[in-house]
């Protein structure tokens, strides 16, 4: 139902009205704002940044293929509307670092009994997702959290859907790995 | 085996904790400031006839319906031959105006501004503003002089109590008038 | 029975029967709109007296009454745009049409008088000179005020001449003295600097009317930033209160 609707909002800002795009913009602010707060971490930043992807996303809307879904277009300008921010900024050479086991490694300490209890309601799993490489996470979020299909995750990436199916279940291997090994501690 | 078990239970887990994964709300207005910023668009005709002529559309077929839609479907075919508007001038750039009407006990079940900027027509919605108590519209008009009241409920016609300027309608009502500059000035 | 068709084949087929079908017979407010849509009156207009003619909440007497006033406009070839946005106007506020058609009539006639005005002040006519000029009539400026500006005006090139013509509207229509918005054109003329941006000037009068100030040291100031060629915004710096303030919102808001 959504799909015909979306198609036709653009086709009706395309046509020159922007009013139907606020309802593509309530639609979908929640996941592109909380794209920009996992990147940045920062309330003001990410609402800035959001305003700016979808002013993106306005401007270059004749490039929208029509028959896709706007989401995943949408936020592949999100990304890269974030990667620009953090490149100017400084930051990207952390936060895009390649293989998330460095990062994960080495941040022991916790004690056993608090880490089974976050393990009970599944808050620990979320943690680790939320440590992995943007790369992973962002992948593990589309699939499971916003349900697109492999060749969507793969438009919303830029990458091909063997990349994107690739990101998933190596993604869920990362967690999967981390978990055993804070099982195994306990 | 036992391995593959874990691994499906682990992946289940991590499935599940993305799926139920708390999000932060957006700070509130966040569409109306998004779509205050959105830069003026100009639809090329060649846009709009491709636009109109690969649209997908429902007809329905009675003798007594085919006459009007006739006339429609020629109608139409003018309006998309019909040449664009022309390119406007640099000063015709969009100030960002704000239209606030205050109803700390929303009283009113919905408000829209109309005036000569859209035609008097009753399209652009105000929203309520809950930690304002007022009913808050962002627009971008173009440079000029605009008369405006807000349409309370659909039937009542209510001045601006907080307008820049006001004037007789002649129809024995006040219009209230927003002077929009150009962007520059508009941005002091 | 409904189906989704490419718009392109339906358009076909359509046109193929239209050339095969004798053209539809129409009622006498159909007569009335084809005259008026053949004068270039917009389609919205015609829409939307149609619709409420067919809902039954406006007779078509009333719709002709009220497409009179337009007819008339057309004929005499005056602007059709603010005589149509007035009367949206007044049935979106749902005014009923005779009293309507009455405002039409006066906006006509004052359209009228200011194309006089304009032809022999300035001898020629431009429609935005013209709109601007009959709604400032319209709104009660004095007829003397204008014939003021063009008897010492009347020969500055445009755009000079439509921004001098505006501020000499609005102002007027806020009751600023005649004599000092005068002065400002005068300045600005003299200097070559009467920007676009000063068609507004009224804005910083009223912002700076709430804040106590006299439309003198407004005056002042404008002919001080004119002389200087400096932009309206200047004249807001002089007067020494933010651009905040224009919004016509308390400051803070």
């Amino acid at each position: 139902m959504g799909e015909s609707t979306e198609t036709e909002l653009i086709r009706e800002v395309l046509g020159g009205d922007p009013r139907p795009f606020e309802t593509l913009v309530r639609r979908y602010q929640g996941p592109v704002f909380n794209l920009m707060l996992r990147q940045t971490g920062d309330f003001e930043v990410s609402a800035d940044l959001a305003q700016e992807a979808f002013v993106r996303a306005y401007t270059r809307l004749e490039t929208f293929r029509p028959g896709n879904r706007f989401f995943p277009w949408l936020y592949s300008l999100a990304l890269n509307v974030v990667r620009d921010w953090m490149r100017k900024s400084g930051r990207d050479l952390h936060v895009f670092m390649e293989d998330p086991a460095v990062m994960e490694h080495g941040d022991g300490g916790e004690d056993a009994e608090r880490a089974a209890s976050r393990r009970m309601d599944g808050a620990l799993a979320f943690e680790k997702v939320m440590g992995l490489a943007p790369k992973y996470r962002e992948a593990l979020i589309l699939r499971f959290r916003h349900d697109l299909s492999m060749k969507e995750i793969g438009q919303a990436l830029d990458i091909t859907v063997s990349g994107a199916k690739m990101r998933v279940s190596r993604g869920l291997e990362l967690v999967r790995q981390q978990l055993e090994e804070a099982s195994d501690a306990e | 085996m036992q391995s593959e078990e874990r691994a499906s239970r682990l992946n289940e887990e991590i499935e599940r904790s993305v799926r139920t994964m708390a999000e932060q709300s957006p700070p509130d207005g966040f569409a109306a400031r998004v779509m205050a910023s959105l830069p003026p668009r100009r639809v090329p005709v060649r846009t709009r006839l491709r636009l109109w002529l690969t649209r997908p559309r429902s007809l329905t077929f009675t003798p007594l319906t085919a006459a009007p839609a006739l006339v429609l479907a020629a109608g139409l075919l003018f309006l998309v031959l019909r040449p664009g508007p022309a390119p406007l001038p640099e000063r015709d750039a969009l100030s960002p105006v704000r239209f606030v009407l205050y109803d700390a006990r929303r009283s009113a079940s919905s408000v829209a501004v109309i005036g000569s900027f859209n035609n008097w027509r009753p399209t652009s919605d105000m929203r309520y503003d809950p930690a304002a108590g007022a009913w808050v519209l962002e627009a971008r008009l173009p440079q000029g002089e605009y008369e405006y009241v807000f349409m309370v409920d659909g039937k009542r016609i209510v001045p601006d109590p907080r307008a820049q300027a006001s004037r007789d309608d002649g129809f024995g009502n006040t219009n209230s008038i927003v002077y929009v500059g150009g962007g520059h000035e508009q941005a002091l | 029975m409904s189906r989704r068709f490419s718009t392109f084949f339906v358009l076909a087929g359509l046109l193929a029967w239209l050339a095969a079908t004798p053209a539809l017979a129409g009622g006498s407010f159909a007569a009335a709109a084809g005259q008026a849509r053949r004068c270039g009156v917009s389609g919205e207009v015609m829409n939307t007296l149609s619709a409420r003619v067919a809902q039954g909440s406006l007779d078509e007497a009333g719709a002709g009454s009220l497409l009179a006033p337009l007819l008339e406009a057309c004929a005499d070839r005056l602007p059709l745009a603010p005589i149509e946005d007035k009367l949206a106007e007044g049935l979106a506020k749902n005014v009923p049409p005779e009293r309507i058609a009455q405002v039409l009539a006066r906006r006509v006639a004052d359209y009228r008088r200011g194309r006089e005005l304009l032809a022999s002040g300035r001898g020629g006519e431009s429609p935005e000179n013209l709109v601007v000029l009959g709604e400032g009539l319209a709104m009660g400026v004095p007829e003397a005020d204008f014939a003021a500006y063009l008897a010492a005006f009347g020969k500055l090139p445009e755009p000079t001449f439509l921004t001098g013509l505006a501020m000499v509207s609005y102002q007027g229509q806020a009751g600023f003295p005649p004599d000092l918005t005068l002065g400002v054109i005068r300045q600005g003329a003299e200097a070559g600097t009467l920007g676009d941006g000063y068609r507004y000037l009224v804005r910083i009068i009223l912002a700076a009317r709430r804040r106590g100030l006299a439309d003198a040291a407004v005056a002042d100031a404008a002919r001080a930033a004119l002389r200087d060629g400096k932009p309206v915004t200047d004249v807001v710096t002089r007067l020494g209160f933010t651009g905040r303030s224009l919004s016509g919102l308390p400051d803070g808001q």
